[in-house]
């Protein structure tokens, strides 16, 4: 009987001494199994022939860290942090100027208007603000003081229209003429990008990125 | 030693050993799944080899990322079942029962095929086309050296499995060879 289950083994030395040789014994008598064993080979040597595909990128995962890239997380976090804070303190500072201008006609007025509706009747309260500015300001004594020290309180962003207004409940015309000397333009600040809120939007949004992308390759390790 | 560094956790020893093996293990992968998936299937592989790096306590870190790539690789290909006709295991392990086909008189003897590429080509098919766990322990065997132990240890089975798979792979890939057309004898 041919031992053509053992001949791959023979062939690559893994049978035991005992079954070597009985293989051994019958391929020196049998030409069948000679052929079978030499097909057998070439077949081995073909597959080992075979050409070696190339992967299209590195399949190392990169599981080791640069040194320098926990304290670049550690970095961008807390300048995240701090570009939030500097957006929202010069989001402040550009807008505060604004609301002060124009809380001089809109916002002071309800608090000045309360007690002059209070005193004119329901009729006058249900006006727009502005008019129970000037149509109740006469009607009560310390009104008129109120206004002004508003007006003449008022910022330099204080606009022509404003001070129309001032001359109609009767402020006296010095204080309109200091309001538009100090309406004058001021000199350009050159570096007055760095109050800019967009830049530290932009800032933030950045080093948040890099946080992210620098705590993304630190977990994957 | 760049395997004792590794599994003190050393990434670096770690990216060394992966890099001196990480074209055998693709062309290993790539033979049982194909080029698509071999990529993902060896970065897997060896993504899943260093985290468990503290707990290898084997000696050869080739054999031991060859099983992990093996394993994954066969888990890709019986979750795929593209091919439900042909079985992961063979019908039987008795190897007398494979038929050998008979070469017919006129063509090339194998032993002067290694350099025809036609041929290469033929061979690779005819892998593609035998049930994955022989395509496995002969790519094993044939192309990356293992001892037949060895090639027990890293498909989890018995040595007598092993020697049938290898030799029924073996036979089958010369029966194609002979169906093509090659003489079948060689020294």
């Amino acid at each position: 009987m041919h031992p053509f289950g053992d001949l791959s083994a023979y062939l690559d030395g893994a049978l035991s001494s005992e079954a070597r040789a009985s293989v051994q014994a019958h391929l020196d008598t049998c030409a069948l199994c000679r052929t079978r064993l030499a097909e057998l080979r070439g077949t081995a040597r073909l597959i080992a022939a075979l050409p070696m595909p190339v992967p299209s990128r590195s399949l190392v995962p990169r599981v080791s860290v640069p040194v320098w890239l926990a304290p670049l997380r550690t970095f961008s976090t807390f300048a995240t942090g701090a570009a939030i804070f500097l957006f929202l303190a010069s989001a402040v500072i550009a807008t505060f100027p604004r609301a002060q201008s124009t809380g001089s006609a809109a916002a002071p007025a309800p608090a000045f208007s309360q007690p002059a509706a209070s005193g004119a009747g329901d009729s006058a309260a249900a006006q727009p603000s502005s008019q129970n500015f000037q149509v109740s300001a006469p009607s009560t004594a310390p009104a008129p003081s109120t206004a002004e020290k508003l007006l003449t309180s008022a910022t330099p962003a204080v606009s022509a229209n404003d001070v129309g207004r001032q001359d109609s409940v009767g402020v006296p015309s010095n204080a309109a003429a200091a309001t538009r000397v100090s309406s004058t333009p001021e000199p350009a600040n050159p570096f007055a990008f760095v109050l800019s809120p967009w830049l530290w939007l932009v800032l933030a949004i950045a080093f948040a990125a890099l946080s992210f992308a620098v705590g993304r390759r630190l977990r994957s390790t | 030693m760049l395997l004792d560094r590794a599994r003190r956790g050393d990434a670096r020893a770690f990216e060394q050993l992966a890099l001196e093996i990480e074209r055998p293990l693709y062309r290993h992968a790539a033979r049982m799944l194909g080029h698509d998936d071999a990529e993902d299937c060896v970065q897997d592989a060896l993504l899943s080899a260093w985290k468990s790096m503290t707990s290898f306590e084997g000696t050869s870190f080739r054999a031991w990322v060859f099983r992990i790539v093996t394993n994954r690789a066969l888990d890709r290909l019986r979750s795929r079942k593209r091919r439900p006709e042909l079985p992961l295991e063979p019908p039987s392990e008795n190897d007398d029962s494979v038929s050998w086909a008979e070469p017919i008189a006129t063509g090339p003897e194998l032993a002067d095929l290694a350099a025809d590429r036609e041929a290469l080509g033929i061979v690779e098919d005819a892998l593609a086309t035998i049930p994955a766990d022989q395509r496995a322990a002969l790519l094993l065997r044939d192309v990356e050296g293992f001892a037949y132990e060895e090639i027990a240890t890293i498909t989890s089975t018995e040595i007598g499995t092993v020697k049938s798979r290898i030799h029924r792979g073996r036979l089958a890939v010369r029966n194609i060879l002979i169906s093509r057309g090659w003489k079948g004898s060689a020294g």
